[in-house]
Parts: C-alpha cells; structure tokens; sequence
C-alpha cells in the first residue's frame, strides 16, 4: 500500500517536492493508508508498534526523504498527543492526525539543545488564567502552512513569573492559524525545500490551556525522548537504502571502475541490515528508563548518521559525472542523507549528549 | 578616541553583525553600536531576537585546537576493541615482539589507564577516583606508539571484509582483538527507582559512584561476593552504614569454603555491617530520604544508595553477530584465537577451556599468548590454571586458589586455629584448590608454587 502510493503519488513530484512544492496531499494518503498509526496504540487496537512507523517512514525516504522528514514530523507530533494527559487533544486532533486529515510538526529542535546545554530556549511565556501569551522566535519548522487551521506544532516555553523569573517550561500543541504568530520563510534551503519550514515570531500570541501537552515538562519529555529519536532512524534508513538502489544502478555501467570505491552498495547494505535490526530491537520497549536505554538509541541514531555520511559520499561517486548534474538522483540523496547528519540531534550533539551520559 | 567596531554572531543561524557595516536593509547605518540596535531588531537571515547575538571574541581558540591529536589508523595491522586491562595489555605485549605493526585500539569510553582492583579498596586508601587515573588514552597511545580512537562504541564486526562498523566511521584490520570485557550484572526489581542501581565496573561507573556517596550515610549493597564483601569492607572504613542484601546463605560461596566464610561474617558484624542472607530485593521506591527497598522474604529497607554487585557477565554480542563461536565466554584457543582465524579475544570476555577467569593474572599471559601468536614464535602459549585470590577484606586476611571446576570434591580443613585456617578442596584424593586465613595467608605463594609448579 505505501509502495503504491510511493510509485504512483510521489514519484512524480519528488523533484518538484525537492524544488519547494509543498503538498499535503502524500501525506493524506499514507495517512489513510495507516503509516501515522503504528506507533499510537490508542488508534492501533491497543498495540504500540513503534518500528511499523519508522519502516514505513524508510520506504517513502527511500524515494524522496523530504517527505519521510514530513512523516517523521507528522508521526511524532502525534506521538506527543498520544503521551500527553490531554484528553481533548487525544479526541479532537489525535484521530485526525493519525488519519492524515491534519498535520503535525515538531519545533523541540532548539529545546532539545537547551536541554543539552547547547542554546537558549527561544519561547517564553506569561500564565493567564484560561492560557498563555508566547513571545519570541523560533527559526526553522517543518511540515506548515501559514494561516492553516489544519497545521499544529508542538513546542516548550518557559513560563516567567510576574517578576519575570523563568519558573518552568512546559509543553504545548500550537495552531498555525494562531493570533499573534507571523510565519516567514527567510532562506532558502539547498535541500528539503518542499518541507513547508518557517520561521515563527510569536507577538503576544495567546494559546488557550486546552492546547496544553506537558505542565511540567520533565518527566514528559524522559517518556517521549526514546520514540522521538528513534523514529528519525526512518529517514535514515530510507535515504541509505535510495543511495544503495542509485550505486547499484550506476554500477549497471561502472561495476568495473567503481570497484576501486571504499564503499560499495553491497557493504552499505550489510551494515544498514545490522543497524535495522539495532533499532528494531530498541523498538520494542520505548518507554524503557534508564541512561543505559537512551545512550543504546542515541548510539543507533549516531550510527544511523554516520552511515549516511558515507553514503552520501559514496552514491556521489559511483555515480561519477552523472551524479554532478543539476536534479540528478545521486545529488539529491547526497543533500537529503546530509540532513540526518546535521538535523537535530547532529552528529556533534549525539556525541556531546552520548559523553554528557557518560560522565553524568 | 573611539572604541574599534566590534562584530557579533547570531547563535542560530551564524549571520553576522559587523558594526562596521551596519545593516542597511534594516535600517541601520554603517557604523551602528549594537547597543544602539533597538531591542525589536531581529536577525535579517532567520529572524530571531537581538538577545540571541553574542559578541565574537577573536582571540577564543576552540577547545580541542591545542592538544595534539595522535591519528589512529582506520586502516590498522592490529585493531583492538576495548581499552580495559586486557585491550591495553594486548596492545603492550605487541608491541614488545613487534615495532612496526599499526596498532589501533578503539574504546567506547575516554580509554583512560587505571588499577581496576583498586576500584573496591579505594576508600579505605583514602584515593580519590582521580587519584587512580595512571595515564590518559592519549599518554598511554604515546608511550607505545599506538593510535587511538575514544568515544567510538563498535557497532558491528564485517569478517567477510575485515572491517568493524563504529559510532565514528569504519575501519578495518589485518588481525582483530576482542577485549571487550563484561558488564555488571544488575537486577530489575519493581518499582519507581528499580532503575537507579548502581553498578560498579569500570572507573566512570565508579566516578558516578564516588559523587553520590559524598551526601549518603547508608549504602546498601545487593550480593555476597568478592566484589560485594570488599565494597563492603571499604564502605565500612569510609564511614557510612552499610547493608548487604544477599541471596544465599554465605558469603562468597561460590570460591570459599564455608569455615572462613562464617569467620569473616562475624568480622563484618563486628564492623556493623548488616547481613540479611536469604533475600532478594524484588521492590525499590524513591522514598523521601532516598529508596525503600522489599525483599521477598517480607522485609522493608530504608537507604540511600543501592549499588549492585552480583557479578558480570561478558560482552559477547559483538562477537555473536559476527557468528564466533561463544559459549559463556568468546571461545578462544591456547593462542587466545577465536573460531576466526584473524580475530583474537582476552580478558573478561574470553573463555579457555570452559573457564572464564577475569583476573589479572590470567590476562597477562593471554596478552603474551596472543602476541606471540602473532608477531613471533607462537611458542607462548595460554593455558587455564587456577588463580591465586587475595581478597581485599582488612578484617580478615584471605588467600585463595579455587578449583576451576568445583563439582565433585569437597572442602576439608587441614589447620583451624580460632581465626586462622587452612583448608584444601579435593576431589578423589588429590588438592586441585585452597584457601587461608589469618597468619596463615603468608604460606599461600609457596602452597601455591608447590600445586601448580608442573
């Protein structure tokens, strides 16, 4: 079913998607086709199949990663819901969302480098009665439309006081069609175009409590942490598999000269068999506690990115000239399996969070 | 005469502001303070607030810039996994019968150098975790002209290409050597903190151990073993209260004969250190001074800190999924070979002869076995025999040398003089064991030489 639609659908707007074409309408139909369900027993007859989700994610990576980027938002926006203790949202947005009918995103990037001691958190917020007035800017979210009633993003402010201390952060789901938040698109970006990112200023906006995901924050986010990024490995797994499908394509005609390559597609496909077998294993028990657990998914993640970087590198050049033309394959897998190695968590924040464990 | 023009550097997006330059597009003129910005200014690239530029300090190297970095080879003669004991002691005995060879050794930890025994004595010595640090990954790479490459957990092992798949790239190996050592066994009670035992194995489990023990005054210990009555012994001496929960009826049973197992019981009572044999814990809670602890035997514990220590259990996944042959251990020959040709194992993980010994010792001739193997004459060669135990536990002097496979004979007592004794384990007549206590521990190295001197 999701092969279908990846045939039928996508193929033929992958390069327009990759351009800056952003559409709801593939992820509509995975969304019916049931790759947003997996994960959320609630709409799953009570079952939690975390790896369904990320497979399904690394089958339409494997042809266009920008939209496995906008399932992994979609996916664990709802997983955000389905953890949460709001029973509005579980009834009014999650059904929806799971079905595709609404979307979902994510902006725990930069509170995600707070909690690691890299960035500032960008949001804060004054506690009114019935809400929130949120001021401040968050750069870079993924899978919107500007004035959509049917976008939502979940984010972490902190809330100040009436002195204005930082008292604590919480968790809310976020309307894109909220008063008092301008959505810009500032840059452009050499990849991922078609991914609907935005800026978002936040101008006194006010955000209503029954948006509310997590009040406080901190033992949420340890139950979210595991499916947030193992979910990601989705879009790993399925821009390593296109690479390996482009090599050996090239190797139709190059076999011989590309011998002389580090890595062939054969060796990529061993090591990306290991690694999914890593992260199904992980799969089973996400709520597992424990710093043990967390650093074995964030090792996953790691190796994940690391082998991207090597495909990346190598569909490049056993593609060889080929490759270097503009909307070839090989290129935009190169663009796209950067993207895991730079998207929050990075490489470099992996390794500062596995060395924080470490140490802790 | 005016300050120069400084530049600040948007921490999201990395634009620049150059007082010099201004920035027109916004409205400010070259040569704009940026505390003359107004506060409603934003970044021109990704829109976030004047609060989030921080000033460029030029003259702030970055951190790693001035330590120099020894390469390790991605393409290495020898590449060692693991950097305990027995990976370093292997990457020492090469070294000694071979100069030239490209050695690389990859830890998942900071490959730090340190006396692993000290680790269950270290209070008592009044040493500090940082005080056991012998030489860092870096010196010790220096010293024996090796590579090394730390924060790098082995993911997979690829023997068809001779390649191991890493958490930082790949690389790949003439010959490989497993030392991948064994992790502590820990236990998964109920409740809301079952997660919060610790375990000690390594020099970073025992900095973690060392911080939370500076606001506790009652640890408890789960086991009954060397590990655990040493800790025991050393917690005791260190001045917190100490519990241990122990699911047998002796302590460690499983290498000492019962006679000097009650003796040193007794000593530890002295010390006040509580005993519940018998018992398994099979709850913890965080409680609001630290955790209550159920056993199954009905009973309620308050403390502190909970720390485990009821054995280890070697790292065999590795080499499980590069199809070598395991069995409790990774199977190795009297070269320390595995069923691999080109992949060698020491240490903790590796098992000669059906027997695991992670002792000292026993590694150092692995090491040597395996060098030889390699660069020499492969006349060194590994072979089992029982090891000679001295036990860390002040209160009582013990020396032992269990049998290796303590099946069918049984312990007997050759001299019992109040707390000193001598006791043999034998098996159809003949002594394949011993352990002594009290004065007569100094025999030990001549009992033993006399047993094992063939």
């Amino acid at each position: 079913m999701i092969k279908q639609i990846v045939e039928k659908d996508l193929k033929p707007m992958t390069v327009a998607i990759d351009h800056g074409t952003y559409t709801t309408e593939i992820l509509g139909k995975l969304g019916q086709a049931g790759a947003f369900r997996h994960h959320i027993a609630s709409q799953n007859n009570g079952e939690l199949n975390l790896f369904g989700t990320i497979a399904d994610m690394a089958t339409v990576s494997e042809e266009c990663m920008s939209t496995g980027f906008m399932m992994w938002a979609q996916s664990v926006c709802t997983w955000y819901i389905e953890n949460s203790e709001n029973q509005w949202l579980k009834t009014e947005i999650l059904p929806d969302m799971v079905e595709g009918k609404l979307f979902g995103a994510t902006a725990l990037s930069n509170p995600m480098k707070y909690f690691a001691g890299i960035e500032e958190l960008k949001l804060s917020a004054v506690e009114v009665e019935d809400g929130y007035i949120i001021n401040g800017t968050l750069p870079w979210v993924s899978n919107l439309l500007e004035n959509s009633s049917k976008h939502f993003f979940s984010s972490i402010f902190t809330i100040h006081n009436k002195e204005g201390k930082a008292d604590r952060d919480v968790m809310a789901l976020i309307p894109c069609d909220l008063e008092g938040l301008t959505m810009k698109q500032m840059v452009e970006f050499v990849g991922m175009e078609g991914t609907g990112t935005y800026a978002l200023i936040f101008d006194n906006a006010f955000l209503p409590k029954k948006y509310l995901l997590a009040d406080p924050v901190g033992p949420y986010l340890q139950r979210i942490k595991a499916g947030f990024i193992l979910l990601q490995t989705g879009m790993a797994a399925g821009v390593i598999q296109g690479s390996i499908n482009e090599m050996n394509k090239a190797n139709l005609t190059l076999s011989d000269i590309n011998e002389f390559l580090d890595d062939s597609p054969e060796e990529l496909e061993e090591e990306l068999e290991d690694a999914i077998e890593l992260i199904q294993a992980l799969c089973e028990e996400p709520y597992t506690q424990g710093a043990e657990y967390i650093k074995s998914v964030l090792e996953a993640r790691l190796l994940g990115a690391e082998i991207c970087k090597r495909a990346a590198d190598s569909v490049m050049q056993h593609s060889g000239a080929k490759g270097y033309i503009l909307d070839a394959v090989a290129h935009r897998k190169q663009r796209e399996a950067y993207f895991v190695i730079i998207v929050t968590p990075s490489i470099k924040h992996l390794r500062k969070e596995i060395d924080r464990l470490e140490a802790a | 005469m005016s300050q120069p023009f400084k530049k600040y550097i948007c921490k999201t997006c990395g634009l620049i502001y150059d007082e010099a330059l201004g920035d027109e597009d916004s409205g400010l003129a070259p040569g704009t303070r940026f505390e003359d910005i107004p506060d409603d200014w934003y970044c021109p690239l990704c829109l976030v607030s004047k609060s989030d530029f921080v000033l460029i300090d030029e003259t702030k190297k970055s951190a790693g810039a001035e330590q120099p970095k020894r390469k390790a080879s991605t393409q290495a003669d020898i590449l060692i996994i693991g950097s305990g004991y027995a990976g370093w002691q292997a990457a020492e005995e090469i070294r000694k019968v071979n100069s030239e060879a490209v050695i690389t050794l990859l830890t998942a930890d900071d490959g730090a150098v340190y006396p692993k025994p000290a680790l269950s004595m270290a209070l008592s010595q009044n040493r500090t975790p940082d005080d056991l640090l012998e030489a860092s990954a870096a010196e010790k790479a220096a010293e024996l002209d090796v590579g090394v490459k730390t924060k790098t957990k082995v993911m997979s092992i690829n023997t068809k290409r001779n390649k191991v798949m890493t958490t930082t790239g790949s690389f790949s190996y003439k010959n490989l050597i497993l030392a991948t050592g064994a992790k502590a066994m820990t236990l998964k009670p109920d409740g809301n903190a079952a997660h919060e035992i610790i375990t000690i194995n390594d020099l970073n489990a025992y900095k973690k151990f060392y911080k939370r023990l500076q606001d506790v005054k009652k640890v408890t210990l789960i086991g009954g073993g060397l590990i655990a009555t040493e800790l025991a012994e050393d917690l005791s001496s260190f001045g917190v209260e100490v519990e241990m929960v122990i699911r047998g009826s002796k302590l460690m049973s499983q290498i000492m004969p019962e006679a000097i197992s009650h003796k040193l019981t007794d000593k530890l009572h002295d010390k006040n250190i509580n005993l519940i044999f018998n018992s398994e814990i099979t709850s913890m809670d965080t409680s609001e001074t630290g955790y209550v602890l159920k056993t199954d035997q009905g009973e309620t514990l308050e403390t502190e800190l909970v720390v485990a220590a009821i054995g280890i259990s070697p790292n065999l996944e590795l080499a499980k999924k590069a199809k070598l042959e395991t069995n409790l251990g990774i199977c190795i020959n009297e070269h320390c070979q595995t069923s691999e040709p080109g992949i060698f194992a020491i240490g903790d993980c590796a098992e000669c002869d059906g027997v695991i010994q992670a002792y000292l010792e026993p590694i150092r001739r692995q090491a040597k076995a395996l060098a030889s193997a390699l660069y020499s004459d492969s006349a060194s060669l590994f072979e089992v025999v029982p090891t000679l135990i001295k036990t860390k536990t002040p209160s009582l002097p013990i020396m032992l040398s269990p049998p290796l496979h303590a099946t069918h004979g049984q312990w007997e007592i050759s001299t019992n003089v109040g707390e000193n004794q001598k006791l043999l384990y034998m098996e159809n007549d003949k002594a394949s064991g011993f352990a002594l206590s009290g004065e007569l521990v100094k025999s030990a190295n001549d009992l033993y030489k006399e047993m094992y001197a063939s």
